[in-house]
């Protein structure tokens, strides 16, 4: 049970990290993005390229990897959703394309194998019976780093407070002189780079292949719908909640465990549609 | 005029009706001539059909965005009706015409059920939540023993002969699926002249307008959201029949993603005619990349950004514009 128990908030900090940056896309850039499921898989694919391809260290492949997702995460936002003017349906469309086409760019390099990332920390920490792998602590101690580091930037970095302006409201941000197109950008990259990094850890536990995007993409939408769309808090506690269910539910119920988080959602929609610390979002 | 400008002026908002309903007949009437289908390759045939299911498919989407919202759930229909005629005809031995009529009938049942509890959300949430039921009943299904699990369903029969059309080739199957098409294009075709589609396209440019007018928007979103299933399940059956085989993994996101591209690629302006004519140039794309993997989602990931970019109104509006200039520089 105790090892089941570090299952659990080791997998929910990481799927904290995935749906951190849809959060932030949806309630600054106002958009589902479907692209962020291939964010996920790319930032796995690019590590291993990095890693195994280029030969690089494993400190510096996984610096690369997060700086070059961040890069396409913030062109894509700026090249491709920016033009389209948030009108929703060619902007969904739009993003779909995206996910397809990085899911179809990767396939054609990486081929659809299942893969996995190498282990760089290796060993166990015996607690009482309990054992812990010292590469999942160091995970869950990065991932503690950067939520907490994110929460900083957001309530005291001048840059991250404009991020909240202008989730709160894009024309009066616009006029206090904030560069919303920067925000804007700024967040899809910092969200991609999370979902990079979310990718990294929880494929040293699973597996990855071109087609897990789709299970990232429903991940990060359980976690969002449940814990409400557009609030940070809102995203702990939905990780954490998704996360019991993927690490207690895979004890107590076998496969059907994926059942239950969407059972959740259905109450959650039925009894509260904007999530459990979601704000309604204006259309 | 930029880009911007294509969206302000309202094309996705007002999904207007087709007025060309000669151009339908017409592309109709040439595929039925074309698939005289003794003449023509089995490959030929083959995207035909697909042509057919993927028309059907995307006009029933499009009939969702027209009353404002933007379903993400097609592949959930298509899945449904693929089911409910596979277990009808393996498990319980019912042959293939009422499997075929019952599973669009479940299609519809289901899209009452989920459309009466999601039509309560708009916008972001619709789309979030119906993609998150396509899901679920995708994962439902893979874990449910009785309904094949992860392998799936194998080995639908085929139904009988009808007079010289058979359906051990693919000939009997291009005839169904063509039908099917015509009763859909018909269906939708009436739908969309009577006031009923008008009422539709009043709720997709304005919602609250139409309520305050007394319109029972939910009324029609559901109804709507019923049509659209119940065509959807249509060709998920025959898909299930004519592949004679099917398996959750099916139905991901990627044939919702496939029935958009070919409502827009023809067009999201004509209800009827921009997905047959947006499915036939799909349809015979796919057939031809189909061999290498990796290369189909990128081609119709491609497809998607570049229309919206370039063609945001599909191509019969782009082809229209082209032989309307024509026809004005030549007088």
């Amino acid at each position: 049970m105790g090892s089941v128990a570090f299952h659990w908030v080791t997998l929910s900090l990481s799927y904290v990290l995935l749906a951190m940056g849809m959060t932030l896309s949806l309630s600054i850039s106002r958009i589902v993005n479907l692209a962020h499921g291939s964010f996920y898989i790319l930032g796995g694919f690019l590590f291993i390229m990095f890693l195994k391809t280029v030969g690089m260290p494993f400190g510096w492949s996984l610096l690369a990897s997060l700086v070059v997702l961040g890069i396409v995460g913030a062109l894509l936002e700026a090249k491709i959703y920016r033009p389209l003017g948030g009108v929703l349906a060619p902007s969904i469309i739009c993003m779909a394309g995206v996910l397809l086409t990085i899911e179809g760019i990767v396939v054609l390099i990486f081929g659809s194998d299942l893969w996995d990332v190498p282990s760089y920390f290796t060993g166990t920490i015996n607690l009482d019976g309990t054992v812990l792998s010292i590469e999942r602590i160091v995970m869950a101690i990065v991932a503690l780093l950067l939520i907490a580091g994110l929460y900083y930037f957001l309530s005291h970095v001048r840059l991250g407070k404009a991020f909240k302006a202008t989730a709160q409201d894009r024309e009066a941000a616009t006029l206090m002189g904030i560069n919303v197109g920067l925000v804007s950008s700024l967040s899809m990259g910092i969200g991609a780079a999370l979902a990079g990094l979310a990718a990294i850890q929880i494929t040293a536990v699973y597996y990855l292949s071109p087609f897990v995007s789709y299970a990232a993409l429903m991940t990060a939408f359980l976690v969002i719908s449940l814990g409400g769309m557009g609030s940070i808090l809102g995203v702990v506690v939905g990780a954490f909640i998704i996360g019991f269910v993927d690490s207690f539910g895979a004890l107590w119920v076998a496969t059907y465990y994926h059942l239950i988080g969407f059972a959740l959602i259905i109450i959650i929609f039925m009894v509260r549609p904007q999530g459990i610390f979601g704000v309604p979002i204006k259309d | 005029m930029n880009i911007r400008d294509h969206f302000r002026i309202g094309v996705w908002e007002n999904v207007k009706l087709g007025r060309n309903a000669t151009l339908v007949a017409l592309i109709l009437i040439i595929g039925a001539i074309v698939a005289g289908p003794y003449f023509i390759a089995s490959r030929w045939q083959h995207i035909l059909i697909m042509w057919c299911l993927w028309s059907i498919a995307g006009i029933s989407w499009l009939v969702i965005l027209k009353v404002g919202e933007f379903s993400l759930c097609s592949a959930a229909f298509l899945c449904i009706g693929a089911y409910s005629s596979s277990v009808m005809t393996l498990k319980l031995g019912c042959p293939f015409w009422p499997a075929l009529i019952a599973g669009g009938l479940i299609s519809g049942i289901f899209a009452l059920a989920l459309g009466v509890v999601v039509f309560r959300l708009k916008g972001l949430y619709f789309l979030v939540i119906t993609y998150l039921f396509a899901e679920m009943l995708r994962l439902g299904i893979s874990l449910t023993g009785y309904l094949g699990g992860g392998t799936g369903l194998y080995g639908m029969p085929e139904p009988g002969n009808i007079g010289f059309i058979t359906f051990s080739t693919k000939q009997g199957w291009f005839y169904l699926s063509f039908l099917l098409l015509l009763i859909t294009a018909f269906t939708f075709r009436r739908v969309e002249a009577s006031r009923i589609g008008r009422v539709y396209s009043y709720i997709g440019m304005a919602p609250d307008l139409a309520e305050s007018l007394g319109v029972r928007i939910m009324k029609y979103k559901v109804q709507a959201f019923v049509l659209g299933g119940i065509f959807t399940g249509l060709a998920g059956v025959v898909m299930a029949h004519y592949f004679t085989g099917i398996s959750p993994e099916s139905f991901t996101l990627y044939p919702s993603l496939v029935t958009q591209l070919v409502a827009i690629l023809g067009g999201v302006p004509y209800l009827v005619a921009g997905p047959v004519v947006g499915a036939i140039i799909y349809s015979a794309v796919d057939e031809y990349v189909a061999a290498i993997s990796g290369l189909r989602p990128l081609i119709v990931g491609v497809l998607l950004v570049v229309i919206i970019f370039f063609m945001p109104q599909g191509i019969i509006s782009r082809l229209r514009q082209l032989f309307g200039k024509g026809r004005e520089a030549k007088s």
